[in-house]
């Protein structure tokens, strides 16, 4: 019998390899990481629609909040700013133009929002369970794009409402709902592996957020009210990712909105990196997230 | 007579950092201090070696604060040793009585979510989820919400899910001694299985009776070193002996 007290560490680990025995806590190759991730898909869907199973169950008039909600906020914009601002002359359909972007903004921040406090939010499952914690924040993502789903088809009746003509271009649209839950989930997972590291950070989200529905023109047309900034202030402005991801959104109904190719490919392209650096941190930093 | 070691732990040290409000002398480093916080290490587990060898079943004791959760959660893999290691044929199950699953949803769908998250494919799932329910002994209240169910129940419902992939090792952590006869003779059954089944168990639990019941070798910590580790009897002695005298 081997006496563990009074062999040294690497006598130890001899033992323990001359028995075919693995670390514990060892670290996976990143390419095993994101396996491990593809093979437990069913667990996060699953976890995202029991999520949200769990949060319509408490309210009495349940999924109907998804669409009254987002609803009555275009409404209170367009009275606040539309009407008293006179934000109003910014587009020829702006009830249009405000709905798209009070709806897509709505499915960025719940994804950005969620997934960057999920890992504290959701510290008692992780510690049940022994599971990747990326899977956490994407099972939130997953959630907001889900529960995005019915509110975000009603464009489609708004659209036609408002006098827009039915175009090919509009079968893009839960793509481009995919990318701007991509984009909200990559920077929500680089925020909560930040909060996870220093606390204070999770007070300065609801800022941010607050910073990014004032500047990404939902209720006005960005390219416009900056004209006269500064150059540095009016080119971060428009080419803001939540700004271009608006206009992506209502150029797929309203042409002259779109963004240049050269912009969308850019919040692509962004998009990727960003979410590629999330994945590689949370491998990296797999052991320290609960 | 050479046994086979199914998991070695190895100089395991465990070191918090931690952010105290400490009292510091002088008024303005005071108001630093307050502003700052201090950062202080708090030492959780010192020097840790042991093993466990197949077929075995061994209890961890020790106070409150003195380390157990935190060997648990680095047997487990869920937490990093500062400096030391484990080692294990493969990474231990944890059954955790203190953490929970999703409260407001029923009993079924925290099955099927648990079988899911253990890397259970959706077809093996619903293989396994009439046995899983038949182990948890719910049948009767498994389509109720778990904010429904007693600690017991929960137990059970946890304890159903981490056996339904029989692992090399399973770390209980106070899950025992929870739930009705019926239960824990189904439990037993179990932890027999696995033994038998080339595993061992581990587990941590404040009631003697339950591991002088179920474990043949006992690891007693206490503040944070390792004070005893041999036959049941003999160290759940010494480990009494010091509650009484604490006791005093």
């Amino acid at each position: 019998m081997a006496n563990l007290e009074e062999m040294s560490f690497e006598e130890a680990q001899a033992y323990a390899e001359s028995h075919g025995l693995k670390r514990v806590d060892k670290i996976k190759t990143f390419f095993g990481y994101v396996g491990e991730c593809w093979q437990l898909r069913h667990f996060t869907y699953q976890y995202a629609l029991s999520k949200i199973i769990a949060g319509t169950a408490q309210n009495r008039l349940g999924l109907f909040w998804e669409f009254l909600t987002p609803l009555l906020t275009a409404l209170m914009y367009y009275l606040a700013f539309g009407v008293l601002l006179g934000t109003r002359t910014d587009s020829d359909n702006f009830i249009f133009f405000l709905v798209a972007g009070v709806l897509t903004f709505n499915l960025f921040l719940q994804s950005f929002q969620s997934s960057s406090t999920s890992l504290v939010t959701s510290k008692d499952l992780a510690e049940t369970l022994l599971f990747p914690r990326i899977l956490i924040p994407i099972a939130f993502g997953l959630q907001a794009l889900i529960r995005s789903l019915p509110t975000l088809s009603l464009l489609y009746p708004f659209a036609l409402i408002t006098g827009i003509t039915p175009s090919w271009a509009w079968l893009l649209l839960p793509f481009q709902l995919i990318l701007t839950v991509i984009c909200g989930l990559s920077i929500g997972l680089l925020a909560s592996r930040a909060v996870v590291k220093v606390r204070d950070i999770a007070q300065a989200i609801p800022l941010f957020a607050r910073l990014l529905m004032f500047t990404s023109g939902i209720f006005f047309d960005v390219t416009a009210r900056f004209e006269n900034a500064p150059d540095t202030i009016a080119v971060i402005a428009i080419n803001s990712p939540t700004a271009l991801l608006l206009d992506m959104t209502r150029g797929l109904f309203i042409p002259e909105d779109l963004p240049s190719s050269n912009q969308i490919l850019g919040v692509i392209i962004g998009t990727a990196v960003t979410f590629t650096f999330a994945f590689v941190l949370f491998w990296r930093g797999e052991r320290r997230n609960g | 007579m050479d046994k086979t070691p199914l998991l070695i732990a190895s100089h395991v040290n465990v070191d918090y950092k931690v952010r105290s409000q400490r009292n510091s002398d002088g008024r303005i480093n005071k108001v630093i201090s307050q502003i700052m916080g201090h950062s202080s290490t708090i030492h959780a587990l010192k020097d840790i070696s042991f093993n466990v060898y197949k077929g075995e079943s061994v209890g961890i004791v020790g106070t409150n604060g003195s380390g157990k959760s935190s060997l648990i959660r680095c047997l487990a893999g869920l937490q990093r040793p500062t400096s030391g290691a484990i080692w294990a044929t493969s990474t231990p199950a944890m059954l955790s009585i203190n953490g929970t699953m999703l409260m407001n949803l029923s009993g079924a769908r925290n099955i099927r979510l648990g079988l899911l998250a253990l890397g259970l494919t959706p077809d093996e799932v619903a293989a396994k989820y009439p046995e899983a329910v038949e182990i948890s002994g719910l049948r009767d209240h498994i389509h109720f919400p778990m904010q429904s169910y007693s600690s017991g129940m929960r137990a059970r419902l946890k304890f159903a899910v981490a056996i339904s992939r029989v692992p090399d090792i399973l770390l209980i952590d106070e899950a025992l001694g929870t739930g009705d006869a019926r239960f824990a003779a189904t439990s037993k059954q179990l932890l027999e299985n696995i033994q038998q089944s080339a595993g061992a168990v581990m587990m941590v639990n404040h009631s003697q009776a339950a591991i002088s019941a179920a474990c043949s070798r006992v690891i007693w910590i206490e503040k944070g070193t390792l004070k005893a580790n041999g036959p049941t009897e003999e160290v759940l002695e010494l480990y009494s002996e010091h509650l009484a005298k604490r006791k005093k």
